[in-house]
């Protein structure tokens, strides 16, 4: 296996959906490249750390409550309706 | 109010399908701070955001009985959500012009930085400083690729929700989200250098 081509399936060997003929290929690969390696472990904490960068912000609680008197009015008018 | 975690998206949906404005509300209070983080990050715009959320909760609402399998009421929350926040960006930044430009120039550069810096320790990779760099990082990514990390990496959305939400084929999604992560590996491999040196610790290149 190429290097670029070990590359090109850092994606479907982290998803698992690879062939085990393929992922031990992969493995091999990754045992004795050191290139490769360095690039898998740092790929896969990219992924990683992009997950914590889910800056979660919060609502206030007069935006939710305005939010579900909307809300509220939408689904009574609808029931009427039915 | 029921805050009860423990009920099914399905079955506060079955409720709310039959007029029960608790169990709407439950599910505002389940999801209004996803769908509006989520309808954030794609738009960068906390008012448009906010018009976003309601505009997506209504559509819910007023399409709720479409809705077959009541457990995919997340999935297709999240749907519909994109595809506002979406529709929203394609408005305001012209994105469907980038989305034909997807080349992406010396890819194969990428692949020469070999510093593990997978080896630091965590208070420097999920520094303040780090995240602020990874976050540039995204942002500047071209639109196809950064909407896909986003959706993805970032939100953890299914890559099969992603490819329905932007009308593309599966394997396009995943080849955007790879050449993303890429270039995103290679900003904070440009970054995380400088600790090479500081730190023998570090596995080092023979090559
Ligand atoms: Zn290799």
């Amino acid at each position: 296996m190429r290097c670029s081509q070990c590359i090109e399936l850092f994606d479907d060997y982290i998803d698992g959906v690879l062939t085990r003929d393929t992922m031990e290929k992969i493995q091999a690969h990754l045992r004795e490249c050191k290139h490769c390696r360095v690039i898998f472990h740092t790929y896969s904490l990219t992924i990683r750390l992009s997950k914590s960068c889910e800056t979660f912000n919060t609502l206030s609680k007069e935006r939710i409550k305005k939010l579900k008197q909307t809300l509220t009015r939408s689904l009574r008018m609808e029931n009427k309706e039915m | 109010m029921s805050k009860d975690k423990t009920i099914t998206d399905a079955s506060l949906v079955e409720r709310v399908k039959q007029g029960d404005t608790q169990a709407m509300e439950a599910i505002v209070e389940r999801y209004s701070n996803k769908v509006y983080n989520l309808a954030y990050h794609l738009t960068r715009d906390p008012t448009a955001s906010e018009e976003i959320m309601q505009d997506v909760f209504l559509t819910v609402l007023s399409k709720i009985h479409t809705l077959n399998n009541n457990a995919y009421f997340s999935t297709w929350l999240y749907r519909v959500t994109t595809n506002a926040a979406y529709a929203h960006m394609r408005d305001s930044r012209k994105v469907k012009k980038n989305l034909e430009d997807l080349r992406v120039k010396d890819l194969e550069k990428d692949t020469s930085q070999i510093y593990d810096w997978s080896s630091l320790p965590e208070d420097i990779l999920l520094s303040d400083e780090s995240k602020q760099i990874l976050k540039d990082a995204i942002d500047s990514l071209p639109e196809p690729m950064r909407i896909v990390v986003l959706m993805k990496d970032v939100e953890g959305l299914k890559n099969e929700d992603i490819a329905k939400t932007l009308g593309l084929s599966l394997p396009a999604v995943k080849s955007r989200l790879h050449r993303a992560r890429l270039l995103l590996r290679e900003s904070l491999s440009n970054y995380f250098k400088k600790y090479a040196t500081a730190r023998p610790g570090g596995e080092q290149s023979e090559m």
